[in-house]
């Protein structure tokens, strides 16, 4: 019915079975390193950091609002200063808080870091990036042993190829020879598409209140950047119009983290509304993000100006 | 417990030890215990409902069979038929009903004050008490003999690596394996491995990469345009196979392994060249039950055209009641119903026209591709009344489908999803084409060490693409 009646067993299964396990131990070795090593090579964004090759002046980390609502070569030309996007998609503030520590324990601190802080919705763990830079980050490694400890012990006993299960490796693998700073929306929201949409009730209900988790994290990554001696800026990017709307907790929301964290939140959600500026509601295209533009680098600037001006008290009341 | 949990393989590891260490008198024991802590794991509080069945068709068919008189088996035969639809009818069906009932009251103004019960659905129910419906009935027709000892009737019925979501397995052909001997063997290990491995590939690599696309479509699908919806049910049509052709091959992989054999349930559905084709190859064990003890009971296609008709459409919307207590679950039969009256009044209009002797090849071959063409599209919009959370959603995906004047893919989300799903969908399909020509069980046999690439390249599938969000199987909510 199945394999040929032919098919003899081997003359010592045992020694047979040991093979087998000791031939996949070695497979499954041997292209988790060749796999580890583009990924390491890569210019995807993650492994420049983990290279220690990032050097810049300014520091964005979000999540995929962040990684849309800035467009990193154009602030860069503007600026004449390196501006590098670190956001992605569904990156939780935690997770930001763990690559900003480890950015700072790699390269140099950035003079500004812009955090798009709706990331602090929540404080989840992003497995897949945990597990992909695991061997590179003991932070990444923990959070990954305490979110999934099965799946960690797993690949470090049975298969090491499991570190490069999902979206990031194989992004990682596209992005192997070019620069993933200009990963953006290109397209526009359809027509018609904001009326139609309807918010989730479970993605409203997270506007009501706020969490303790993600703001301890929040204030965590603006104690260590301000130790780093960089200067932070919590931003909001766009919403296309009548997104807000749909959120009746916003505003309560931000009034909440700035007690929370004694910091202004520079509240750009309805800077933009215009949909053709848009992919989707919640995120920005590179247009909109280019129309963004004039908003952010004047807040950059004017950070740069409190900056210096604070640098000449603190220097005048010194040589006083 | 699902079968790509790590607490799954170790119960099985545990199991499979104590089966082929325990003497073969004792075996029946291990592997009613390990059945009973297998759909225990889910609710000990199931335990009750399945021991019940177990024990009530057992004493109706022993009954039937002492009964001398054709009226007293006949009787008993009602009774056991009836336990089980009653059961069924409870826990399954009881808030459809009154749900229904009540919907119904409100259209003509009336106030009925009926609320629904507070009914936890039992994992599997549908999947046993047609098993025990269908050994009842054997045992009046006289197919197979009543089980003397209860023992090996428990066994069959509860038996695990089909116990919760199928194939249906008959008794004449469970039954009569309880007494053949099962060393373990290397041969049927290797089999084993390979269908368990595939099965897995399917559910944890394809299907579940799949839903990651499918889900967030059929939960707002307002908020999506046409060509995302239509990439959904696409991928719907690919997950749901996935899923459960997955679960079916790594049950019949884990009982060949323990030495008891499965039939097939499922045989490449996808290149079906007619409805009647699609339910010869899709869950062949639901299929052939229905015809069996459903389609041909009343009458099959002996009574004419139009009973013949009624009798499909009758069996297909019972079928598609199975399936799910929900109004959409009956609507995705009927349409199957209707598929196949459709496909019957089509091949006999066509063989008034020109007999299938008389045809040109070339036209026999043209007539093959486009069936086979309209068959898959035909099937994918049934699927939409499957999957989506109510008629009124259904309507919306397909109205937008149907109207989507762009097939730009730019505005489509999840775009990296997109591309694996479709690299993993034109993968499997590849492989299940080549099966046509290549029999992949003689290859294996000629060169061994093939199956140990084709082991090794499933575990890499499953570690660098496999999907592990904990999903559950589509078909354990049936």
């Amino acid at each position: 019915m199945y394999l040929p009646e032919s098919f003899r067993p081997p003359r010592r299964p045992l020694l047979a079975l040991l093979i087998l396990a000791f031939s996949w131990w070695a497979i499954d070795r041997g292209i988790a390193a060749l796999i580890g090593r583009e990924v390491l090579q890569s210019q995807f964004r993650f492994s420049c950091l983990y290279r220690g090759d990032c050097d810049a002046n300014v520091l964005i980390l979000g999540n995929s609002r962040g990684v849309n609502g800035f467009f990193s070569p154009d602030l860069t030309a503007a600026l004449g200063k390196k501006v590098f996007n670190l956001s992605y998609n569904g990156l939780s503030i935690k997770m930001a808080r763990m690559l900003f520590e480890d950015y700072v324990s790699r390269c140099p601190a950035p003079e500004l870091l812009i955090l798009e802080v709706t990331n602090a919705l929540d404080a989840g763990t992003s497995v897949g990036l945990c597990q992909l830079y695991a061997d590179k980050s003991p932070a990444l490694a923990n959070a990954w042993r305490t979110a999934e400890p099965t799946a960690f012990w797993l690949s470090r006993l049975a298969a090491a190829t499991f570190r490069y299960n999902g979206e990031l490796p194989l992004r990682a693998v596209a992005f192997r020879k070019r620069s993933d700073q200009n990963w953006i929306n290109t397209y526009q929201m359809p027509e018609g598409m904001m009326a139609r949409y309807v918010v989730a009730p479970e993605a409203a209900a997270k506007w009501e209140t706020l969490d303790p988790e993600a703001i301890a994290e929040l204030c965590r990554c603006i104690t260590t950047a301000r130790t780093h001696g960089t200067k932070v800026m919590l931003v909001i990017t766009p919403y296309a119009a009548g997104y807000r709307a749909q959120l009746p907790g916003f505003t309560d929301w931000v009034q909440g983290l700035e007690a929370a964290t004694g910091e202004d939140v520079r509240d750009l959600s309805e800077a933009i509304i215009t949909p053709k500026y848009f992919g989707d509601p919640l995120h920005m295209n590179l247009e909109g993000a280019r129309a963004l533009m004039p908003e952010v680098l004047a807040l950059v600037r004017e950070e740069g100006r409190d900056q210096a001006v604070a640098s000449d008290e603190a220097g005048s009341q010194t040589s006083r | 417990m699902l079968f790509n949990s790590l607490i799954f393989w170790a119960f099985f590891a545990i199991f499979a030890v104590l089966f082929f260490a325990s003497r073969r008198s004792a075996r029946h024991l291990v592997s009613l215990v390990g059945s009973y802590v297998f759909y225990g794991w889910w609710d000990v509080r199931f335990l009750g409902l399945i021991i019940g069945i177990t024990v009530l068709t057992y004493l109706a068919a022993l009954r039937i069979e002492c009964s001398r008189s054709a009226a007293m088996r006949r009787a008993w035969l009602i009774a056991g038929v009836a336990v089980c639809l009653a059961i069924l009818g409870t826990f399954k069906y009881a808030n459809f009903f009154i749900d229904s009932f009540v919907a119904l009251l409100d259209q003509l103004g009336i106030q009925s004050g009926l609320h629904t019960l507070s009914i936890i659905l039992p994992v599997g129910i549908s999947f046993y008490t047609f098993q025990a419906l269908s050994y009842t009935v054997d045992v009046y027709r006289g197919v197979i003999p009543a089980e003397p000892s209860l023992l090996r009737y428990a066994t069959y019925i509860a038996f695990f690596p089909q116990l919760v979501a199928g194939p249906i397995v008959r008794a004449s052909d469970f039954l009569p394996q309880l007494s053949h001997d099962k060393s373990l063997s290397w041969k049927r290990s290797c089999e084993a491995a390979c269908m368990v491995a595939w099965g897995l590939v399917l559910k944890v690599v394809m299907a579940d990469s799949l839903a990651i696309v499918v889900d967030t479509r059929f939960a707002n699908p307002a908020n999506h345009e046409g060509i995302s919806l239509l990439i959904g049910v696409v991928f719907y049509t690919f997950q749901i196979y996935g899923d459960f052709a997955g679960y079916s091959l790594v049950a019949i992989g884990l009982a060949h392994f323990l030495g008891y054999e499965f039939n097939q349930n499922f045989d490449r559905p996808y290149f079906s060249t007619s409805f009647s084709d699609f339910w010869r190859r899709w869950h062949i064990s639901l299929s052939s039950w229905l015809r069996d003890y459903l389609y041909i009971p009343l009458g099959g296609s002996r009574k004419g055209g139009g009973r013949t008709m009624a009798n499909l459409m009758t069996t297909m919307l019972l079928g598609g009641l199975w399936h799910g207590a929900a109004w959409n679950f009956v609507a995705w039969g009927g349409l199957h119903g209707g598929f196949l009256c459709f496909q019957r009044a089509g091949e006999q209009t066509m063989d008034r026209i020109l007999p299938v002797g008389r045809r040109p090849t070339v036209l026999r071959g043209a007539i093959t591709l486009c069936s086979g063409l309209a068959v898959f599209l035909c099937v994918c919009v049934g699927w939409v009344f499957f999957r989506a959370r109510s008629f009124s959603d259904a309507g919306l995906i397909l109205g937008r489908i149907a109207g989507a004047d762009s097939l730009s893919l730019s505005q489509v989300p999840q775009k990296f999803h997109l591309a694996k799903g479709v690299a993993l969908i034109a993968g499997v399909t590849l492989i299940e084409a080549a099966s046509f020509r290549l029999d992949y069980w003689a290859i294996g046999g000629r060169y061994p060490a093939l199956i140990a690439f084709f082991l090794f390249g499933c575990v890499l599938a499953l570690t660098l693409l496999g999907t592990f969000q904990g999903t559950s199987f589509i078909y354990f909510q049936f």
